[in-house]
């Protein structure tokens, strides 16, 4: 867990039901994006989504 | 814009390759003969003492999870075995190497050793390594072309960040257009000079494009090494300023992560990238 983090948060991710369905990338994205909105890892800006899955 | 390059013009009238230390190759030599002794790659650790220290100090970092300190390389190889020793013995010369680049790449070389251990363990692809810490190293030296650029061709690495910054086309891309080959090829020329298995060049040539890899049993271990430089970039731990473009999916199949646990992945991901600075100061 980074620090500031919120442990076993991501076990929790809301679209786990379409896992299978998207890209791979989208999916590493959505963990990213969540865990430094929430984890406050301290590392760069957020990268920019890809405008296409 | 210069007149691109192939490998062979390169090498012969511009770039010199940089060798391993004498002492490292003899390390090397020697701990993959299978008939080598503990006390003989103790020995040869030992006699260089700028080598064994950071040695040790690898050893010591949290990041390998020892419960207690080793003080000494014999420990330290009837310890953790010959196979271990020697993934630490190159990680400490290649930092050696990285340590004069700027912070950011060396702390995304190191970042991509962290995430391709991880990403060995939780795959399920078979990755043609001996361990899955020798995973570390995959991703450690898979930018280490661009360290040979940075020295030989400033002015041209400099173009190459305008032109993919400017028009937003990915590194490796642009060095091909720039200086005609990119950092993959020639790091994966490197990874031979040093004589390194062919796995190791490989992984290197083929981590943005797996046809670049010579033999198809290598795949895996590109893509994994692949994907891994993905996750560093979208983690704001990219080598440079540069477009993260998404790694295709057959990338991904091919590394042997199941998309169900990937958020399991990325937990583990997640806990590991605060040891980066750690490991990174750990030759200092």
């Amino acid at each position: 867990m980074l620090p500031g983090g919120n442990a076993g948060k991501l076990e929790t991710v809301a679209f786990a039901d379409g896992l299978d369905v998207l890209p791979s990338a989208a999916i590493v994205d959505v963990l990213c994006i969540q865990e430094r909105a929430f984890g406050d890892i301290g590392l760069a800006p957020l990268p920019e989504m890809p405008s296409e899955p | 814009m210069n007149a691109p390059y192939d490998i062979e013009g390169l090498l012969e009238e511009v770039v010199t390759l940089p060798s391993l230390p004498d002492t490292v190759a003899g390390i090397m030599r020697l701990v993959n003969d299978p008939d080598c002794e503990l006390s003989a790659v103790a020995k040869a650790i030992s006699a260089d003492p700028p080598l064994a220290i950071k040695t040790l100090r690898l050893v010591n970092a949290a990041y390998y999870g020892l419960r207690q300190k080793v003080v000494t390389i014999e420990h330290a190889v009837a310890l953790l075995g010959i196979k271990v020793i020697k993934n630490l013995v190159f990680t400490a010369t290649v930092f050696d190497i990285m340590k004069g680049e700027v912070d950011v790449f060396f702390r995304h070389s190191v970042s991509c050793g962290v995430v391709s251990q991880v990403f060995a363990t939780a795959s399920g692809a078979v990755i043609a390594i001996d361990s899955v810490e020798e995973a570390f190293l995959y991703g450690l030296l898979h930018d280490i072309g661009k360290v040979v650029f940075e020295e030989f061709l400033p002015e041209e690495t400099a173009q190459v960040a305008q032109a993919s910054a400017a028009r937003q086309i990915p590194w490796h891309q642009a060095e091909r257009e720039i200086i005609g080959i990119d950092h993959a090829e020639l790091g994966a020329r490197l990874a031979q000079n040093w004589k390194l298995p062919q796995g190791f060049v490989d992984a290197i040539a083929g981590h943005h494009d797996l046809k670049q890899c010579q033999d198809p049993q290598y795949h895996p271990l590109a893509a994994l090494v692949g994907t891994a430089d993905y996750v560093c970039g979208r983690c704001g731990l990219g080598a440079q300023e540069a477009p993260v473009l998404d790694t295709p999916e057959a990338m991904w199949e091919l590394s042997g992560l199941v998309k169900a646990d990937l958020p399991a992945v990325m937990n583990k991901v997640f806990e590991k990238l605060p040891s980066v600075d750690e490991l990174m100061t750990s030759v200092g």
